[in-house]
């Protein structure tokens, strides 16, 4: 390929390069990117102009010369037209993406201050119930049984705590049933927050399963084309043509048997 | 027909589907253990039948993905509900036939998942007609054979089945007077080929396959390494490395933790005896095989026996069968194909090739 044939090969596929960094990339979940050098390009488009010329062996008059040439042009404009279509689809994917992990952020954002308020207004309710944590009174009452009866009857020490423990738990807990029932704004305000924090946990699924569904949408490549464009079937010359024509057709009407059955 | 999901399972939405750009061939091997695909732009691809779903939220949000496949999948099983959605041929827990059991439900589930997954290894471009087979197991029920279509045609513009067996012959173009032996991991397909399409006298389906190779490695190890740790997967892993059956090249030494502490065994004779054990049963099936069949045309039988399947890569295996049905049936010749992994899907993939326009019109 001449030098001016290879920049005019490089001005049609620049249309389409596109500037990114790696931390972008790693970012919109990207792991591995494939990379072809333009004198491979270069390379290929010749051997394959090469190989077919070589191959049907044609004399090129120079009519036939300019009516391939016309034709190449018309599928690498085809081509490119397919590549710019690909590539406004993979950005608007990455938008999309960018959008949905916004979104995702916002609401483990919200998540987060939902969960803390809770933890607040439930601590407040402890607070107002009992004074002290339930931890604090049980190690309390144990060191003033133990202080009352010394320790020299150690057992009866610990007997008494945990019927001491009991009592005051079961104390406590109706307290806190009044504190509930003279404050029922508080067990309002805390069922309120937990509602929305499932509701928010919900959201947060979603949205997540939004982006991991973009971002797998953006990894999408074209795919590879297959080597026929048109449906084959058995190819007469084949050898045992009758046997395999035979066999197809048991296996077609097996199939139609389930398939009419499945529908 | 669903959508034709490319090889990430969207992001097609928006591209127009136009399906003029040409016809790409699939040709799937289900297996137990491993599926396997050719397809008619060349990629061919093969992963573990192994699928795994996150075990929760935090599992998701790590592996940021909803279900992960084949080796992947294994390497990550701690974080994950494990599948192996086919056993014995079938989907798990719908040996009754139905799909009833919760088990039968989840299973379903991640054969279709599976079955999307292989088509996807396959690159298909999104303006292309996917016409697909699949080689299902030789005695794989009507239910089965329906849940596995309908998966496939989530994927693909139409799609057959086509017993296993019966793909590997037709992909070596040998269709008359062969037996093929397909060594799959649930079970040994062995079919009997004479010009026609098999019927359930020319197929005998074993249990002795690479499942139980694995647990006869298993029992014969607790034995020859005493103390020593191992799981299945170590075992199958051992077994995919050093299978052989008949005269060992050299000694097989592994190492396996005693009590937390490396330790060096021999486990020549362990995995000789476990690889062994699956020969007698095959032996025996080949002779009835090969007794029933037309007399004049029993000695071209038995020297055409051939051998597909993962299980035909253990070493030595065609001359112990050999060795074997020089005994029991005089004589006898195995061939191994060229490509186990591949011999179902190649199959596959010419008789996609090979079934006429309108056909796959009529399913489409």
């Amino acid at each position: 390929m001449s030098g001016a044939d290879r920049r005019s090969l490089w001005g049609e596929l620049a249309a389409f390069f596109r500037t990114t960094s790696v931390d972008k990339l790693k970012s919109a979940g990207v792991g591995k990117v494939r990379v072809i050098g333009m004198d491979q390009i270069a390379r290929l488009v010749e051997d394959a102009v090469d190989r077919v010329i070589e191959s049907r062996r044609i004399e090129l008059e120079e009519r036939e010369r300019e009516f391939i040439v016309a034709e190449a042009r018309e599928e690498l404009d085809r081509l490119t037209r397919e590549v710019r279509e690909l590539t406004h689809v993979r950005e608007r994917t990455m938008q999309e993406a960018a959008l949905s992990q916004r979104r995702v952020d916002e609401l483990r954002l919200e998540l987060q201050r939902a969960g803390q308020e809770l933890e607040m207004a439930q601590r407040d309710v402890r607070a107002g119930a009992m004074g002290a944590s339930p931890e604090d009174l049980n190690q309390g009452l144990q060191r003033l049984v133990s202080e009352a009866l010394g320790e020299a009857d150690r057992a009866k020490s610990e007997r008494l705590s945990a019927r001491l423990i009991a009592f005051v738990s079961g104390y406590v807990e109706r307290q806190r049933e009044v504190v509930r029932e003279v404050d029922p704004a508080a067990g309002e305000q805390i069922a309120q927050l937990e509602r929305r924090m499932a509701k928010l946990k919900s959201r947060l699924a979603q949205a997540e399963d939004e982006l991991s569904r973009t971002l797998s949408g953006a990894q999408v490549e074209p795919g590879i084309a297959s080597i026929y464009r048109g449906v084959q079937g058995l190819d007469q010359s084949s050898g045992q043509f009758k046997k395999k024509q035979g066999l197809m057709d048991v296996i077609f009407q097996a199939n139609l048997k389930i398939q009419k059955g499945a529908e | 027909m669903g959508s034709n999901q490319g090889p990430a399972g969207s992001g097609e939405a928006n591209v127009e589907k136009s399906k003029e750009h040409g016809v790409l061939y699939i040709g799937v091997d289900l297996g137990t253990s491993r599926t396997s695909i050719s397809a008619s732009n060349g990629v061919r691809a093969t992963v573990a039948s192994l699928v795994g779903y996150p075990k929760d939220h935090v599992a998701r949000k790590l592996l940021k993905r909803d279900v992960l496949f084949g080796e992947e999948a294994l390497e990550k099983r701690l974080s994950l509900k494990m599948f192996r959605p086919l056993e014995r041929g079938v989907i798990k827990g719908s040996e009754k036939g139905e799909f009833t059991s919760p088990e039968a439900k989840e299973n379903l589930e991640a054969a279709r998942a599976l079955i999307r997954h292989a088509v996807s290894l396959a690159q298909p471009r999104p303006d292309e007609l996917i016409y697909g087979v699949i080689g299902a197991p030789a005695q794989a029920s009507i239910h089965n054979q329906k849940a596995i279509i309908e998966a496939a045609r989530e994927v693909m513009d139409a799609v057959m089945l086509c017993s296993q067996p019966f793909s590997v012959a037709y992909g070596m173009d040998w269709l008359e007077d062969v037996l093929v032996i397909d060594i799959g991991a649930g079970t040994t397909d062995l079919c009997r080929m004479h010009g026609t399409m098999p019927e359930e006298g020319d197929q005998i389906t074993l249990p002795t396959a690479g499942d139980y190779i694995d647990e006869q490695l298993e029992r014969h190890l607790a034995e020859a390494c005493p103390g020593a740790a191992f799981s299945r997967p170590m075992v199958k892993r051992m077994k995919e490395k050093y299978s052989f059956v008949g005269d060992a090249a050299d000694r097989i030494e592994m190492e396996l933790p005693v009590d937390g502490k490396p330790t060096t065994f021999d486990i020549t004779e362990a995995m000789r005896k476990a690889c062994r054990s699956i020969v007698p049963p095959m032996v025996e099936s080949i002779h009835s095989l090969v007794r029933s069949f037309d007399p004049e045309f029993q000695d071209r039988l038995r020297n055409r026996v051939l051998l597909a399947g993962g299980g035909s890569q253990i070493q030595g295996l065609d001359r112990a069968l050999e060795q074997d049905m020089r005994t029991r049936l005089g004589g006898g010749r195995v061939i191994r194909t060229e490509e186990p992994m591949y011999g179902g899907a190649n199959g596959a993939l010419k008789i996609a090739h090979d079934m006429p326009k309108e056909f796959w019109e009529q399913l489409s």
